[in-house]
């Protein structure tokens, strides 16, 4: 899990390493509802940001996954819903990034334009040297 | 962004999961989704724009790559390291879109000054284009004043010289205009013709004629009261034309000088005595206003 911030890295690396040893070649990790929280967190963030707006398909992605996330939690399959959680995390700040792009390339395409403008006026003023 | 990571600890876990277990498997098989995530992700790290513009989410992303990669290693279920491997080429996107945004608003803050610029030169261009037409106007200005004051200095010396001859030719300014008298000593008695007095008096005032092309004169010729009134109508008359033939003779465009008999009128003195009737017998030449135009007649 590489999303959230540990006291003691050591004892991750402990904890991890003994999971691992008891499990075998896979793996099954605890219960993580912190990742859910984490997931609609994110998501409200894009909303907030406008991304139904600038991102709908990445948002809507996000929204689908917390859903399916919240359906596993529920019916017990703790890993699948962590993984969707964090599926739909990524997903929503991918949401937040394209929308600030898009946001971003709006105002500078309008900051042009007005230079644009006043460039014209400048030249119309200034009328070519022969 | 609100996620952060384990930086080391995945990587510790990896490798000591990865000697404990090393009699699971072989060599791992190649998983494309990990393939994929690992080549995007080395793109992005080996831009430099990305790397200033997002840092936080490359090092998610390469946490991921590392999660996946040891889970490849372990010989883990395919879908586990898909999962990391997607996580990881999410996340890259991700970068790349703040790099866009980032690139967007170092455009608009360069826009920004560009534009400042451009105000100061439209500005500049005004404020030159005003001073260029108030310089115009001043030098339009400055050229009628001059004008206007070389005219009235010709004038001021036009009125001088008038003042100062009509001074010598002892003319008197009166309602008719300015009238030169000349008196009878310039007459032979009974005479039409001048003598030589007459005759100098007259060369200033023909001086002055030319001098002011424009002033014309009207020669009036008077008598005292001796004699009958016709007579001395005709007697005055002639010694106005006898004036005037003296002007013209002495240059003067005779369309500038026209002659009247007034006879015994308009008396200036007494005719009861010899000196009255002296002043009487006269001619008097009205001068006319700068222009040409006489204020009255009689």
């Amino acid at each position: 899990m590489k999303m959230r911030p540990i006291a003691s890295i050591g004892t991750a690396a402990a904890a991890l390493s003994a999971i691992l040893l008891l499990a075998g070649c896979s793996g099954q990790p605890p219960k993580a509802d912190d990742s859910l929280v984490r997931a609609k967190t994110a998501i409200d963030q894009a909303t907030l940001a406008g991304a139904g707006q600038y991102a709908p398909m990445d948002l809507n992605n996000a929204q689908s996954q917390l859903q399916a996330a919240n359906t596993a939690q529920a019916s017990g399959d703790y890993k699948q819903a962590r993984y969707q959680a964090e599926d739909a995390e990524v997903d929503a700040q991918l949401a937040l990034a394209r929308t600030q792009a898009g946001k971003s390339a709006e105002a500078a395409r309008q900051v042009q334009q007005g230079n644009q403008a006043l460039q014209n006026q400048v030249d119309s003023s200034n009328p070519p040297q022969p | 962004m609100n996620t952060s990571h384990i930086r080391h600890g995945s990587l510790a876990a990896g490798l000591l999961a990865g000697t404990l277990l090393t009699g699971c498997a072989g060599t791992p098989a190649r998983n494309a989704q990990l393939d994929q995530a690992r080549s995007d992700y080395a793109a992005a790290n080996n831009d430099p724009q990305v790397t200033r513009a997002a840092p936080e989410q490359l090092r998610l992303a390469s946490a991921n790559l590392s999660e996946a990669t040891a889970l490849q290693q372990q010989k883990a279920p395919q879908a586990d390291v898909d999962h990391y491997a997607r996580l990881a080429t999410t996340q890259v996107v991700t970068a790349r879109q703040l790099t866009e945004a980032d690139a967007s608003q170092a455009y608009v803050k360069q826009a920004g000054s560009q534009r400042s610029q451009m105000m100061l030169q439209a500005s500049q261009q005004q404020t030159q284009r005003a001073q260029n037409q108030a310089a115009t106007a001043n030098a339009r200005a400055d050229n009628a004043d001059a004008q206007a004051a070389s005219a009235g200095a010709q004038a001021d010396q036009a009125q001088q010289q008038n003042a100062a001859l009509l001074t010598a030719l002892n003319a008197k300014q009166t309602d008719r205009g300015m009238v030169l008298t000349l008196g009878s000593v310039l007459f032979d008695s009974n005479d039409a013709s001048l003598n030589a007095s007459g005759e100098r008096s007259l060369d200033k005032l023909g001086q002055f004629l030319r001098d002011n092309p424009k002033r014309n004169v009207r020669v009036e010729g008077y008598t005292d009261s001796t004699g009958s009134a016709a007579y001395n109508r005709d007697l005055s008359q002639r010694r106005a034309d006898a004036v005037r033939s003296a002007l013209v003779d002495g240059g003067l465009d005779a369309q500038r000088a026209t002659t009247k008999g007034l006879g015994q009128d308009f008396a200036v003195a007494s005719n009861q005595t010899a000196s009255g009737r002296q002043q009487n017998r006269r001619v008097e030449v009205v001068i006319s206003d700068a222009d040409g135009t006489f204020p009255a007649t009689r």
